[in-house]
């Protein structure tokens, strides 16, 4: 009533700045979608990006507590697809660009998983240098290696940086 | 006479002293706890052979006080002693702040504390910790339930239910604390029943240690008449529990040295353990209970105030003392897979275990307490929990 | 030959050639009779353990721990806060000074201490009886660490930064204790990585339940203990020669 006036030109400013705002969204970078090896997903792609979770999810349960190991909804054999080769060459679905990654940090959604879960095919890091086979004195281990260059340069052979991990994992 | 409460004025630069620094003890403590999060276990103290370590100590400290600070409470509104009506108020919400002090250490100092919503569902009938949710959180309810029947006059016909509830909810929840050490069959210094009832009458002491002290810094502070007869009572429960609490360790111990597989275990703790012999015999036994006894029965000290200030104080060290002794002696001692043979491997078996807190855990320790004391000391203010005056004419039923 | 002849020829060999075909599956099956498929779910009709014979057990040598360490992308190291899911006790006798050696993992017992008191449920036991943590859904809270009799388990103190193995993961706050190869007993492969290191074979690894198993046969025929017997848990791991 008394400042009706007010509200049109509130609404008006709004109006006015609407194109301000998704021009700001548009700043942040779409996902980058790799090819992943193979035909085609497990699932639709519609699916997948929809339910990946609750899949994901429901097959842990079935893998941990019943010893079910099936391919079709393992995170090992996601893996085993979507881990394509970043800058440094090395498979891993973490880092800039890098599949799980990618869509996550658009989303802004965090990825638990790989604070445990290799986020590498299965056979890349039995071959990793930093793994001793033996114990031994001096021997440097990965942890030990990353805990002291934990803001320093990334650790040698880890294919991934510290910096990029950050954005995914706390 | 009338008793009357009241809000707490907390206008004076003292008051804003205490809550400012107590709130930066909150603050410090909460960095801690997103350092341990975020850098994990590894910077703290704490490692594979003592699991648990200064944050336990705290932390169950402050949940045991929480349960025997609301006794001050139950007597008034279970036993039906008049004269701590006035005090019952102060006495709930101590529990409540005491509790969350304590489950606040507890829960940051988990190696994956953004999970810990997930104990709500995921429940274990057989562990200790799944019932714990639902006796924590039931502790709250029903203190706040008795400490609401106490402010508002409409809530009375609750009373009763919030003050028999409380009680007894508060006896599963400590005997639950007792029987989170009780239920550990391997460890030579728990694996008994006798635990939980241990923890009941420590309860009664350091809850009522804790009280009577912050009821003095609130009183003495706010220079709110505080008489002998109120002063009287809370000191004769006291010498009461000081000596229940002896019993309790007395037997305890006892019953450990008649048992020849429990030697080795009773020789570490009373004789060379070093730091937790010391622990044991000076800070629980002596400064924990032989010197407030005797400050507190003496007839020339007994009925002075700067005296039972002391011995409270002294009770509350005493009952870190025997927290850390429990807890953290208790798995100093290696476990004994092979009895008659001496043990040794990389993983420490057949040593005392070592451990030193790091700087981290001391913080979250003396957060959690600060969080308990910060509530408190904001609650008095925007709540009428303190009677305006507990001078003897008003306290006191025989008085005059 | 005429041609009655050659056609009973054809059909005696296509006949022998069927009923061999037959056999294979069968012959086949009974070798892999132990062995899940992937779709299958672990069942109490196998109970897996250990039989490890102590006397032959080599003080000073570390094998099956070093197997383990690199079958599951552990450090290896020895300090306060590292993991280690197996390790040889050195045990020297009070009286006598006489010394001898074992190794000491998660005993996968029946009635495990560690799930009882999980507030979680994380740390269970599987159909089959190997004892696990589900690090989906455990805390931190360290209270199984507390309950284990064997000082099985250990908490990952710090950040393991992508470089656990694909099959074996392990995440800080999280605790953990020797799987009993559970990813080798599910690929069939029936083994652990420290029974197959051991130079004197001293580590069987077998189906507890079943009588026709060399485990069962050997715990049927020779004195074998559980470690803290008095406790009734019920290990599946079992010891000779202590």
């Amino acid at each position: 009533m008394l400042a009706s006036w007010l509200k049109s030109a509130a609404l008006g400013l709004m109006v006015a700045l609407l194109p301000l705002a998704s021009a700001s969204a548009g700043d942040v970078p779409k996902p980058v979608i790799q090819k992943a090896k193979g035909e085609q997903c497990v699932e639709d792609t519609d699916y997948m990006r929809r339910n990946h979770m609750k899949v994901l999810n429901h097959h842990r349960d079935k893998t941990m507590h019943q010893g079910i190991r099936t391919k079709q909804h393992s995170l090992k054999n996601c893996i085993e697809c979507h881990a394509t080769p970043n800058a440094e060459g090395q498979r891993t679905v973490l880092g800039k660009d890098q599949f799980c990654q990618s869509c996550h940090t658009y989303a802004a959604v965090q990825v638990d998983c790989f604070q445990c879960h290799s986020s590498k095919p299965a056979g890349s890091t039995a071959m990793h240098p930093i793994i001793p086979a033996q114990t031994g004195v001096g021997a440097q281990t990965a942890a030990s290696i990353r805990h002291h260059a934990r803001s320093a340069a990334p650790a040698v052979g880890s294919g991934v940086s510290v910096k990029d991990l950050a954005g995914v994992i706390k | 006479m009338h008793i009357v409460n009241r809000e707490l004025d907390g206008n004076s630069a003292g008051y804003w002293a205490l809550l400012g620094g107590l709130g930066l003890l909150v603050l410090i403590g909460l960095f801690a706890a997103y350092n341990m999060e975020h850098h994990g276990h590894v910077i703290t103290g704490m490692n594979n052979q003592i699991v648990w370590g200064l944050p336990h100590v705290f932390a169950v400290f402050l949940i045991v006080a929480a349960s025997g600070a609301l006794n001050v409470a139950s007597v008034a509104g279970v036993f039906g002693k008049k004269a701590y009506k006035p005090l019952a108020p102060l006495s709930a919400l101590l529990a409540i702040a005491l509790l969350a002090g304590g489950l606040a250490v507890l829960m940051l100092d988990l190696g994956r504390a953004d999970r810990a919503i997930i104990t709500a569902w995921e429940i274990n009938p057989t562990s200790v910790f799944s019932w714990n949710v639902v006796l924590y959180s039931g502790f709250f309810g029903f203190a706040a339930m008795y400490l609401w029947t106490m402010l508002d006059k409409t809530a009375k016909p609750l009373y009763p239910v919030a003050a028999y509830g409380a009680f007894i909810w508060r006896l599963i929840l400590t005997t639950g604390t007792g029987l989170i050490f009780g239920f550990l069959v391997a460890r030579q210094a728990y694996a008994t029943g006798l635990l939980a009832l241990m923890f009941i009458i420590y309860s009664l002491l350091y809850g009522t240690a804790v009280y009577l002290l912050v009821l003095m810094t609130a009183y003495l502070g706010s220079k709110r008449p505080l008489g002998a007869a109120v002063q009287r009572r809370l000191k004769n429960m006291l010498v009461i529990f000081i000596a229940a609490s002896f019993y309790a360790t007395l037997v305890y111990h006892l019953t450990n040295v008649y048992f020849a597989k429990q030697w080795d275990f009773e020789r570490f703790i009373l004789l060379d353990g070093g730091l937790y012999t010391n622990l044991f015999w000076i800070g629980q036994v002596v400064i924990g209970y032989a010197i407030p006894f005797i400050l507190l029965a003496a007839p020339n000290t007994r009925d002075n105030r700067a005296a039972l200030i002391a011995a409270s104080i002294m009770i509350v060290v005493g009952a870190l003392a025997q927290m850390y002794v429990t807890i953290i002696g208790g798995q100093a001692f290696p476990l004994e897979l092979f009895p008659g043979f001496t043990e040794s491997s990389s993983f420490f078996d057949g040593q005392i275990h070592a451990y030193t807190p790091s700087h981290w855990e001391w913080m979250l320790g003396i957060g959690g307490l600060a969080i308990a004391l910060v509530a408190v000391t904001f609650a008095v203010k925007i709540l009428r929990i303190l009677p305006e005056s507990l001078a003897d004419e008003v306290a006191d039923p025989h008085a005059k | 030959m005429n041609q009655f002849e050659q056609y009973r020829r054809k059909f005696i060999g296509g006949a022998l050639a069927a009923t061999g075909a037959a056999f294979v599956p069968g012959v086949m099956l009974m070798e892999v009779a132990h062995s899940r498929s992937p779709e299958e779910a672990a069942s109490n009709k196998n109970r897996w353990g250990l039989l490890i014979d102590t006397t032959k057990c080599g003080n000073g040598c570390n094998e099956c721990v070093t197997a383990c360490n690199t079958e599951h992308g552990l450090s290896g190291k020895t300090g306060l806060q590292d993991s280690q899911w197996i390790r040889k006790v050195e045990l020297t006798n009070n009286k006598t000074n006489a010394t001898h050696s074992l190794p000491m993992m998660c005993q996968h017992c029946e009635e495990p201490p560690c799930v009882d008191v999980c507030p979680t449920g994380a740390s269970f036991k599987r159909e089959d009886g190997i004892v696990l943590v589900d690090r989906h859904i455990c805390i931190g809270c360290r209270y199984c660490m507390m309950a284990c009799p064997y000082k099985a388990r250990s908490l990952v103190h710090e950040d393991l930064n992508d470089t656990q193995l694909a099959h074996m993961p392990r995440g800080k706050g999280c605790v953990e204790s020797c799987t009993l190869c559970v990813h080798k007993v599910d690929a069939g492969e029936n083994t652990t990585a420290c029974a197959q290191a051991c130079p004197e074979q001293a580590i069987l690894f077998g189906d507890l339940n079943d009588p026709a198993s060399e485990i069962a046969q050997r715990l049927a025929t020779y004195a074998s203990k559980e470690v803290r017997a008095d406790l009734g848990l019920n290990t599946g791991v079992r010891y000779s020669g202590i």
